[in-house]
């Protein structure tokens, strides 16, 4: 096997690349276990949330304002203050444009939306999905929420978030009022799992009564001005469903933020395979990249592993991009050391503290070492033809500092410019 | 063996993405569906198999679920494991003294396994356990249902039609083993992957067809993990139909179809072979309209027809399939289209006649 490049992870940051790359023309493998962090999120695109513990408003400036005085930051790879700013408006932007198809985006790139979660806290993020926008708590005033809970959902149960939501600290004059129904969803069976039931909802018949359901629910409670729903308003059709909810109830309705399981980070994750897919990218599902045959100081060969049948093969290329993701996927863990399995390098020992989120948190510090052109680096030397991008670069926390996608999307898009320059 | 389990799910950060996707899972009444979130709940699953038995078979061993995982735990792995705790189950235990004592699961004189030849109507026209290039392995499924002789018979004209020099093994072919393994009896798995494998070598055949994707999956992988390598080349029919096709050897007549047709991936042949190009190689020459269910490829959707779980649980095999030809209905497909026989079997129940189902070597055979 054999391709002009070889990505190597198949999250927001691989099939990133791997899509600019195919529709540039080049030949291009995507080898990638299964899905990873991106399946987990919570359907938010994180640019910079939180500076020190402090919210961050623009994430725009803070991002110039961090490449510029953090060299060490690993913003500063996409280059000094307004370089930086032009790489992640453009990645953003591309990307955009590119998943608009399967899934629809929206936000700004100069003020943090305040979306409200599932479990009831507020999540600043510059760009989300569509059914998720009109929950920016920036744009409530003396709200009445009218938050539908869905009874035949194994997860998101009713009551408990509403009182989460209460107390989360919605500033008071935002919101006036909050009312809770629990309502049954039409789906396959009385408890079933949200993805089931966001898959029933993708038919439109389902959808159309739901949205029935909901208008019925609000001519009982009079009122209303914004309804949320739990993150289950489809998973492919998902664009369709939302237009038929929103032409039914004419209020500003929204799905609230996903935690794990997450249907919305699995909805992305169905998108990004469609786009990479129609993009002409070869895509090796469920194959492990075990190691990167090296000569001198280029990659000539990628040994991979299919999972569940044992069998191996080796890809050639002209260059390879590792994009496969931090601890919770290409990354492990061993013996208090990061290592990086596909070079043989350890690349920083954790240290342990008394509380285990610090301890992750330093763990999640640790990451790839490239270049300014993003090229791999061993003892600070670059190979050649071997570049990273996305979570395997480490340097941050994403659920403290509010850094996730942005990045990801960022670093893959410098990849391309390298790889294409 | 419990320090493999636990070696097995120990990464696992409780992310619920297999509890979330498991087909199985998702229809189990609530108090079941707590405790097959198996990584979570190990140590409680061990306490409740010994209270029931037939826990461990709540999976279709579809590996779905791997992909899922970010972490690629093999939780269809640890069910397995676990059957080996709960062997006392009665169903899967009298299927291994079917396969022990008759080399077939339905418990039958194994020369009926040559029955179906008389039945299509090709007397004279299959080889029966002699020297040739070809093996056609028809597995214990396609020689003894009658629905499924129909695609051995399809195959054995397909064979014929290429003037292939083939044979079957009749009495001399033994169930695959692969029951053994979803049921834990990894010995009795070995003898019989000899046995075969010796069988074949004997009549000094290269290369050997399947029409089973489950048989083809063991011969391919399972035999050689467990030290018995087959010195033969082992092709699924829909490798075999399409390597023709590429060398211009077999030229398929565009059908008489207008008809939508869609491509059901069995796991055995696409999560666990990789095989998701060429049935779509071969569809395509058949048809204009090869429709695409949401569930396709490697993240296809079970039939509910794997694991055992069809022969323990089958009430919940029939739902599985429910669903599954909901799939194929919503996207107006008038055929599903497989290639394996426990897939046919259970989607054809599913369809409930409300839509075809057929294997491809049916659809190629009628495209000469
Ligand atoms: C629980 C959680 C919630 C989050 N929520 C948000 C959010 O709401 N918004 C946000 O912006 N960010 C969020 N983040 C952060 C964000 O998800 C990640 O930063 C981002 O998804 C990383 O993308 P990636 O492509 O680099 O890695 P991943 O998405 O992890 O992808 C890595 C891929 O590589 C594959 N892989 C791994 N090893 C190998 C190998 N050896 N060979 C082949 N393939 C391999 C994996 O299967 C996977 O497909 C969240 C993170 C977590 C953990
Ligand atoms: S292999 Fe399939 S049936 Fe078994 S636990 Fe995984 S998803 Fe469920
Ligand atoms: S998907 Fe993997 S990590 Fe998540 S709960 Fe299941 S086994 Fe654990």
């Amino acid at each position: 096997m054999k391709a002009d490049v070889v990505v190597i992870g198949g999250g927001i940051a691989g099939r990133m690349v791997a899509t600019l790359l195919a529709k540039k023309g080049l030949t291009v493998i995507l080898v990638t276990r299964g899905l990873g962090a991106t399946a987990l999120s919570s359907g938010s695109f994180d640019i910079l949330g939180f500076i020190d513990g402090r919210l961050v408003r623009d994430p725009l400036e803070a991002l110039n304002r961090v490449a510029t005085n953090s060299p060490e930051h690993v913003y500063a790879l996409l280059g000094r203050g307004r370089e930086a700013c032009r790489i992640m408006c453009k990645s953003l932007g591309l990307f955009k444009d590119m998943i608009a198809r399967y899934l629809k985006i929206e936000g700004t790139f100069d003020k943090n939306m305040i979306l409200p979660t599932v479990i009831g806290t507020l999540k600043p993020c510059a760009y989300a999905q569509e059914t998720m926008k009109s929950g920016d708590v920036n744009s409530f005033n003396g709200e009445h929420l009218l938050i539908i809970t869905l009874k035949n959902l194994v997860f998101h149960e009713g009551s408990e978030l509403f009182e989460r939501i209460l107390v989360s600290g919605l500033t008071p004059g935002k919101v006036e009022r909050i009312s809770h129904v629990s309502i049954k969803a039409s789906g396959p069976s009385l408890t079933c799992s949200p993805l089931t039931l966001a898959k029933a909802l993708d038919k439109e018949k389902a959808a159309n009564r739901f949205a029935n359901e909901i208008s019925k629910i609000l001519a009982s409670i009079p009122g209303v001005t914004r309804i949320a729903i739990p993150p289950v308003l489809g998973v492919d059709n998902v664009h369709v469903v939302y237009e038929i909810l929103r032409e039914n109830v004419s209020l500003p309705v929204f799905e609230l933020l996903s935690s794990v399981p997450s249907v919305p980070g699995i909805r992305l994750c169905r998108a990004l395979e469609r786009m990479s897919r129609g993009a002409g990218v070869k895509i090796m599902t469920g194959w492990e990249a075990m190691k990167a045959h090296v000569e001198g100081n280029v990659v000539r060969e990628l040994s991979v592993r299919h999972e569940l049948s044992g069998s191996i093969e080796r890809i050639a290329g002209e260059d390879f991009v590792i994009a496969y993701g931090h601890i919770l996927g290409g990354l492990q863990v061993l013996d208090d050391s990061v290592y990086e399995p596909l070079l043989g390098m350890t690349l920083g020992s954790i240290t342990i503290f008394t509380e285990p989120f610090k301890t992750l948190s330093f763990a999640l510090k640790i990451g790839i070492k490239v270049d300014d052109d993003m090229r791999v680096l061993i003892g600070g030397e670059p190979i050649g033809n071997l570049y990273a991008c996305g979570a395997a670069l480490g340097g941050v926390d994403p659920a403290r500092e509010g850094i996730g996608m942005g990045l990801a999307l960022s670093t893959a898009y410098k990849v391309f410019t390298s790889l294409t320059s | 063996m419990y320090n493999d389990l636990i070696k097995e799910v120990d990464p696992c950060i409780r992310c619920g993405n297999c509890f979330m996707i498991c087909p199985v899972v998702d229809l189990l009444p609530p108090s079941l569906k707590a405790l097959n979130l198996l990584p979570l709940n190990l140590s409680r699953y061990i306490d409740f198999i010994k209270l029931s038995p037939d826990l461990p078979y709540y999976c279709t061993q579809c590996g779905e679920c791997v992909l899922y995982c970010p972490l690629s735990i093999m939780t269809p792995r640890v069910f397995l494991l676990l059957r080996e705790f709960s062997k006392g189950q009665a169903l899967p235990s009298k299927i291994r003294d079917a396969i022990l004592n008759t080399g077939n699961i339905y418990g039958m004189p194994n020369e009926m396994r040559v029955d179906w030849v008389t039945y299509a109507g090709l007397s004279g026209k299959v080889p029966v356990g002699v020297k040739a290039d070809v093996a056609y392995f028809l597995g214990c499924m396609t020689s003894f249902r009658a629905r499924l002789q129909k695609v051995a018979k399809a195959c054995a004209i397909l064979l014929n039609k290429v003037g292939e020099s083939w044979t079957i093994l009749g009495p001399e072919e033994h169930c695959c083993g692969l029951p053994l393994l979803f049921a834990g009896y990894v010995d009795a798995f070995k003898e019989i992957a000899n046995r075969n494998v010796g069988a074949l070598e004997h009549l000094g055949i290269e290369e050997v067809v399947f029409t089973c994707a489950g048989c083809y999956r063991v011969f391919k992988y399972e035999y050689e993990r467990r030290g018995v390598k087959p010195p033969f080349k082992v092709l699924h029919v829909i490798e075999y139909i399409a390597d023709l096709m590429k060398e211009g050897k077999l030229r398929l007549r565009r059908g008489k179809s207008k008809l939508n047709i869609t491509w059901h991936d069995p796991c055995e042949l696409s999560r666990y072979c990789g095989l998701v190009d060429e049935p779509r190689f071969i569809l395509k020459a058949l048809t204009d309209n090869l429709v695409e269910m949401s569930d396709s490829r490697e993240w296809s959707k079970c039939c509910g027809g794997g694991g055992l779980l069809r022969a323990v649980h089958t009430e919940l095999s029939s739902s599985m399939a429910k669903r599954r030809v909901e799939q194929a209905l919503e996207v107006h497909a008038d055929i599903i289209a497989t290639a394996c026989p426990s897939c046919i079997l259970t989607l054809e129940e599913g369809a409930k006649g409300i839509i075809k189902v057929k294997d491809i070597v049916e659809l190629v055979a009628e495209a000469f």
